[in-house]
């Protein structure tokens, strides 16, 4: 599938599913599989950022780790420029890593508090044994002047250090083995609105100076849109829209899509819009809905979205969009008009 | 901003902290007024003093190691901060109530969910306890907690965080108060329940004409349920008008870089405009003005001197010297 021309893709995820077991009672037996990621495709082309959404639980934090193979799959495959990530083995899987690193959501659980911020930085290139001690001491001052921390950052600890900055000092050591792609997993989530900024920018910057490609993980729609270069919406554990970012927002095809773009508070009293609201909660992942995962939820559901599961296909320029409307309809369409 | 008849009145509060490293003035000078069936926004970045304002009027804050320092708070004129413990638990929850921003941890995990909407009605209102469960039933039907009668027997944890907050929120309606203080109530939810809340909140609203004090730090939240808005820095209201005035035209320079630094849907990529620096520790506030540090139009003056709120446009509070009103006040002081 996709819009990155062949030679030009550097991460390919093809039908990649992972379920945990669910166990219960006295001898721990299966009892069913919550079936966190259900099958899902995309791309990643080189210095290119592509954005992953959805509401908690739907699978996004899942998809990221199974890519980086901190969590082995249950089917499907992920190719990193051409080879297989599930394929290698220890050596060769930490050979991989050097190119794969990811930042995570919380700067306060994924640092470790005993370790001073030249050590945590300078791990990674401890660990693949990157030049000789002095060399990686310069190579940590290098990188945390460009994460724009003060260089006397070096001794000091983790607890020292606000919320923003730790989040710099793990994207510090996410980018201190020049990787080539990073999984940010909800980076900017536990920031506050004017820090949140500075560390997108920050973002921004990075992927320019080393030519990264990013998966951008997070629920909030508007920073997604504004760093990603193409969307991917999931629900349940499959994705239900793909394309362009300003295709996404500009022109929802998935019924689920629009809801959650209608859904975002907008900060100007001035429009007012309806907005839908969907009823209910987010299905189990345990027992997913048969057929399409949404219709439970959908106002359009008709009686074959509650047997036939839709099949992702391309509604032309590398829009991709699971669901049986044809095209938006009218409603879909006017509540779309008002929710700009 | 007058606040002649407002329900609920804020005068100069100040919440302090004594803390082994010095005092903390969490809350250090706030006023606002709330009339009847409107809602106040209260926003600012963590840390910025907005969930101890609401745990002070409330009179929750914990001792030690916080105290309410000065100030009063005006409710129905009289004022809460000189009532005796045993009259102010009658106002609170009766009427003053409040809705927690983490639905997961504000709930007894070991009591139903029935039992403690009960709690609150018997409680208050003295309601035999056939009385208060069927007044528990229309309350949660009234939040559209589907399934009433089955839910009230179930545990906390058989709920999702949307559901939780429905149950705080009847918990919190249950005595029909005059005032609903709401601290973040959705942060912790996803948007789309979000939004189902949000619109579940301006309708009881509307329908109880009950006054909300909504805090938060979202400002797409804010712009669509406030009818004013208070924005805090550091323990201080730095700028107070309505809300269609505030998101108009900014006048304070914090305010300003807030609406910057926020992503817009539909907007191209570009560098998002950024406030440098960090929230300032309530430990280490700066001298003067303290926003100042952070700035981009800081003067000598805002370094030394604490700038007073003042009318600057019609209807407009700002504590800012780039405004003459504001340079006045400080000199006629």
């Amino acid at each position: 599938m996709e819009s990155v021309g062949e030679n030009n893709r550097l991460l390919e995820v093809i039908d990649l599913k992972k379920h945990f077991p669910v166990k219960r009672g006295l001898f721990s037996r299966v009892q069913g599989y919550v079936r966190a990621v259900d099958g899902i495709s995309f791309t990643i082309g080189r210095e290119e950022t592509l954005g992953l959404v959805g509401e908690s639980g739907c699978g996004k934090t899942t998809t990221g780790r199974t890519i980086l193979r901190l969590l082995e799959p249950t089917a499907g495959d992920v190719r990193f420029e051409g080879r297989s990530v599930f394929a290698f083995n220890k050596t060769e899987l930490r050979q991989m890593r050097r190119n794969m690193q990811v930042v995570f959501q919380d700067p306060f659980g994924s640092l470790n508090p005993r370790m001073t911020v030249g050590s945590i930085v300078g791990e990674p290139l401890a660990v693949h044994r990157v030049g000789a001690r002095r060399e990686r001491r310069e190579r940590v001052k290098e990188l945390l002047q460009k994460v724009g921390l003060p260089a006397d950052a070096v001794n000091r600890y983790p607890h020292e250090f606000s919320g923003g900055q730790r989040q710099r000092i793990g994207i510090a050591r996410a980018v201190a083995l020049n990787p080539k792609f990073v999984v940010c997993d909800e980076p900017v989530s536990a920031l506050d609105v004017s820090i949140q900024a500075q560390i997108i920018n920050l973002l921004e910057e990075l992927q320019e100076d080393f030519g990264l490609s990013y998966l951008f993980i997070a629920h909030d729609l508007s920073v997604v849109q504004h760093v990603s270069d193409r969307v991917a919406v999931m629900y349940l554990g499959q994705i239900v829209e793909l394309g362009d970012a300003e295709v996404i927002y500009e022109d929802p095809k998935h019924p689920y899509t629009v809801a959650l773009l209608s859904a975002i508070p907008v900060a100007d009293p001035k429009t007012k819009r309806k907005r839908i609201v969907l009823p209910g909660d987010v299905p189990s992942p345990v027992n997913p809905p048969r057929g399409c995962r949404f219709h439970t939820r959908c106002k359009y559901a008709k009686d074959d979205c509650k047997t036939e599961e839709p099949k992702l296909t391309d509604r032309g320029g590398g829009h991709f969009v699971a669901c049986f409307l044809e095209e938006s309809p009218d409603e879909l369409r006017r509540a779309q008009g008002e929710g700009k | 901003m007058e606040n002649n008849g407002s329900i609920l009145r804020v005068v100069n509060l100040q919440t302090h902290f004594h803390t082994d490293d010095g005092i903390a003035k969490a809350v250090d000078g706030v006023s606002f007024g709330i009339p009847k069936g409107k809602t106040l926004g209260l926003v600012g970045e963590s840390g910025c003093g907005k969930s101890v304002t609401a745990l002070s009027i409330m009179q929750l804050v914990p001792f030690p190691p916080g105290k309410i320092v000065g100030g009063s708070v005006f409710f129905k004129e009289k004022d809460l901060l000189k009532l005796s413990e045993a009259r102010m638990r009658k106002v609170r929850g009766n009427e003053i109530s409040m809705v927690f921003q983490e639905p997961m941890t504000s709930l007894n995990p070991v009591f139903t969910v029935g039992n403690q909407i009960m709690e609150v009605l018997r409680l208050h209102q003295k309601l035999s306890r056939r009385q208060a469960r069927q007044k528990t039933i229309e309350l949660l039907a009234q939040v559209r907690m589907p399934i009433p009668e089955q839910r009230i027997h179930e545990y906390p944890h058989q709920l999702s965080g949307g559901m939780k907050q429905r149950v705080m929120i009847a918990m919190a309606l249950a005595c029909s108060p005059a005032v609903l203080i709401a601290d973040e109530p959705t942060t912790a939810l996803d948007v789309t329940i979000q939004a189902q809340l949000l619109e579940l909140i301006n309708e009881l609203q509307e329908r109880l004409h009950m006054s909300v004090l909504l805090i938060t730090h979202d400002l797409g939240v804010i712009a669509e349920t406030a009818n004013s808005v208070a924005v805090m820095y550091a323990g201080k209201i730095v700028e107070y008008t309505s809300a269609e005035n505030l998101f108009a035209s900014p006048k304070h320079p914090y305010t300003v870089g807030l609406f910057g630094s926020l992503p817009k849907l539909g907007k191209k990529r570009g560098k998002l405009a950024v406030i440098p620096g960090n929230v300032p520790n309530p430990l280490y506030f700066p001298p003067g003005c303290r926003f100042h540090p952070r700035c981009p139009h800081v003067m000598d003056m805002c370094r030394e001197v604490i700038p007073p709120s003042a009318e600057v446009a019609w209807g407009h509070q700002a504590a800012c010297f780039l405004y003459p009103a504001c340079r006045q006040e400080a000199e006629a002081a």
